[in-house]
């Protein structure tokens, strides 16, 4: 317990945390003054879920790999839960909207989006080092607030309904290619080299 | 200087920057968009260019906060701050490469999307367009120069992600805010984003574009300033440039309201090109590949409208920005039927669609051939008004009406029942109605429903 508690306090995770709830109120503050429907519409969801998503991946960050990895600990367990509680906080944090009046749900959809979403990430982290590891999310989430979902069901699967298939395939390949893929690999080294005796 | 400018070139978000845009925009714009063929129309791209910004200032303002907070990561501030070389020396090739890389990202974008336009345009007003294009450059780089400010005064992994997102949402929601703003000069005109618009005459003139790169370039200058300068004093000096900008501009911007307020008519890009033959049909010349594809459909308009008596003889396009505030000309005394081409684009091949081609010997025929502007009457048509026009046009093409699920309640049923009304009297009865709906159109006088079903207007 007390190295969960010291992991996660190196990782910023409250800091992170109240991020995504303020980024999910907003969002939903938002969609509840100038909406016109209870349910939430899919890219208001999609944008909710990928902001807290934002949030939480700042967690991937730490503030030195390089030792983490000196440690004899079991690292891809601990990794792969680290990216699955990051994807349960976003969909705990969409969830919560459905006891409210303005929903973003439903809870399938947000599902979907968070453990995506985090996927994602987790793929940004591997890619161009954790603390770019939002970048993915929000590169892919920009231009799709703007479509409709109609065609290219892969490419927009974040705004697809919730049981829609093409969707939910991507969204699970993305999560398991990421969590395994960070789980496996963790953060890149040459990112490491280049923060090489980083401060904060 | 120019060394370490090459070498920030090559190190930091420059390139990335490049590559991330130009990645996003063409997945976005040539995968997902459905009909982005600008119809062969530079105005539009440029315009078009100019409202993608709001998903690429999201990718500026996010390298340049994650280039600022480098410094931070590596832990190397003190460090910085304790040589004698100054400040702005070091970061200002860093500023720099990042503004040339947006500035490129933005063109190469522009240059991608040009291949779709440049086959089938006609017309095209290089110093308009090229300050479309360098409102939306200008603004790139304020959004680089605004993000490394942001990653410089709040050095916390937090800022690139919530830095971007919040260019979007000012990007998003400050034109709508601004825009319905009273009714002076358009502030919305202060943020870049502007929308193609629906007009193909329409051109942003020169002077609005200056006027824009100004005050923009101005709060790129302040970021800029403030990023580079290392003591506080000067870094609250650096507002001074957006604020002079924005004193100086504002009162200077058109009036109106959103970004609407940029546009007006060109008129040479609103020159008529006319078909061979007869009877005549043109359009602008800006529009003027689109005319071999409407010369059959305008012409089998005013072949149905021949039926009437003093029928008019030619179908010309009439450029318009906004429906409500155009008249016809002085000189039309019903003698040409004036054509709208802004409901209909064309494919990437420069084709219209075929559905829009057969409706729009139905539109010319609405109304039988008059405009509704004539009487000012969009917005204001009753259901009669709506169902005397398809009754009408049915007559012209000889067909019953066809049930349209874009009328308003109501006007189905007065369809149906004026139909029968109309085609239960004799022939040459039917066409004296509808000549008369026709004068009772022009001279703006009559209800045009009775007119139809009853012989008489009332």
């Amino acid at each position: 317990m007390r190295w969960t508690t010291l992991y996660l306090r190196s990782h910023r995770l409250p800091e992170a945390l109240l991020t995504a709830a303020l980024f999910t109120a907003v969002v939903w503050a938002l969609t509840a003054m100038f909406g016109h429907h209870p349910a939430a519409a899919p890219n208001l969801v999609m944008m909710a879920a990928s902001l807290a998503v934002v949030a939480l991946s700042t967690t991937l960050n730490s503030t030195d790999d390089a030792l983490d990895r000196t440690a004899a600990r079991p690292w891809p367990p601990r990794r792969a839960a680290h990216l699955l509680g990051l994807a349960a906080g976003a969909s705990i944090l969409l969830a919560l909207t459905l006891l409210t009046g303005t929903t973003f749900g439903p809870f399938g959809f947000a599902l979907r989006d968070a453990l995506g979403l985090t996927g994602l990430a987790a793929l940004g982290a591997i890619l161009v080092g954790p603390h770019r590891a939002w970048f993915p999310v929000v590169a892919w989430c920009t231009p799709v607030i703007f479509l409709a979902a109609g065609r290219q069901q892969v490419l927009t699967w974040m705004i697809q309904p919730a049981g829609n298939g093409p969707a939910a395939l991507t969204a699970i390949v993305l999560a398991a290619a990421g969590i395994l893929g960070y789980a496996v690999l963790g953060p890149p080294r040459r990112v490491q080299a280049d923060l090489a005796g980083a401060g904060s | 200087m120019n060394r370490s400018f090459r070498i920030e070139l090559r190190r930091s978000n420059a390139l990335p920057l490049v590559a991330a845009v130009l990645a996003v925009m063409v997945l976005s714009d040539f995968l997902l968009g459905e009909r982005n063929s600008w119809d062969g129309n530079w105005m539009k791209l440029a315009a078009g260019g100019r409202s993608s910004l709001l998903v690429m200032v999201v990718f500026a303002v996010g390298a340049g906060a994650m280039q600022a907070g480098l410094d931070y990561r590596r832990g190397v501030v003190e460090l910085f701050a304790s040589t004698p070389r100054p400040r702005r020396s070091r970061v200002l090739p860093v500023a720099l490469a990042l503004a040339i890389a947006s500035v490129l990202a933005y063109l190469l974008t522009f240059a991608i999307a040009s291949a779709w336009v440049a086959p089938y345009a006609t017309y095209a007003n290089p110093l308009a367009i090229a300050g479309v294009v360098g409102v939306g450059a200008v603004t790139m780089v304020t959004a680089v120069w605004l993000g490394l400010l942001a990653g410089h005064l709040l050095p916390s992994r937090l800022t690139p992600p919530i830095a971007s997102v919040l260019a979007l949402l000012l990007m998003a929601v400050a034109s709508e805010g601004l825009g319905s703003l009273g009714n002076g000069a358009a502030l919305s005109l202060l943020l870049p984003d502007l929308s193609p618009s629906v007009e193909g005459a329409a051109t942003v003139p020169g002077r609005v574009s200056a006027l824009q790169a100004v005050w923009l370039l101005a709060v790129g200058v302040s970021a800029l300033a403030a990023f580079v300068s290392a003591r506080r004093r000067f870094r609250v000096l650096a507002v001074l440039p957006a604020v002079l900008a924005l004193v100086l501009v504002a009162p200077q911007l058109p009036h109106g309201q959103g970004y609407i307020a940029a546009y007006t008519i060109d008129p040479r890009a609103a020159e008529l090109v006319c078909a061979a033959g007869t009877p005549r049909v043109c359009v602008t010349r800006v529009d003027a590949a689109r005319l071999t594809q409407v010369t059959a459909p305008a012409r089998a308009a005013l072949t149905a409208l021949a039926r009437l008596p003093h029928s008019p003889t030619a179908v010309i396009e009439q450029p318009r920005i906004e429906a409500s505030t155009v008249k016809p000309p002085p000189s039309d005394r019903g003698d040409t039927v004036w054509m709208d081409l802004t409901p209909y684009g064309v494919d990437r091949r420069g084709r219209m669609d075929p559905e829009d081609i057969k409706d729009l010997t139905v539109q010319l025929l609405a109304n039988v051939g008059v405009s509704a502007d004539r009487c000012l009457r969009t917005g204001g048509m009753s259901s009669a008004d709506f169902a005397a026009s398809e009754i009408s046009t049915a007559w012209l093409l000889g067909h019953p009406p066809t049930p349209d699920s874009r009328l308003p309640a109501g006007s189905q049923e007065q369809t149906r029942t004026g139909w029968t009304a109309l085609t239960s009297v004799p022939a040459a009865e039917q066409r004296k109605r509808v000549a008369t709906m026709r004068k009772a159109l022009l001279t703006c006088r009559g209800d045009v429903y009775t007119i139809l079903t009853k012989g008489k207007a009332r």
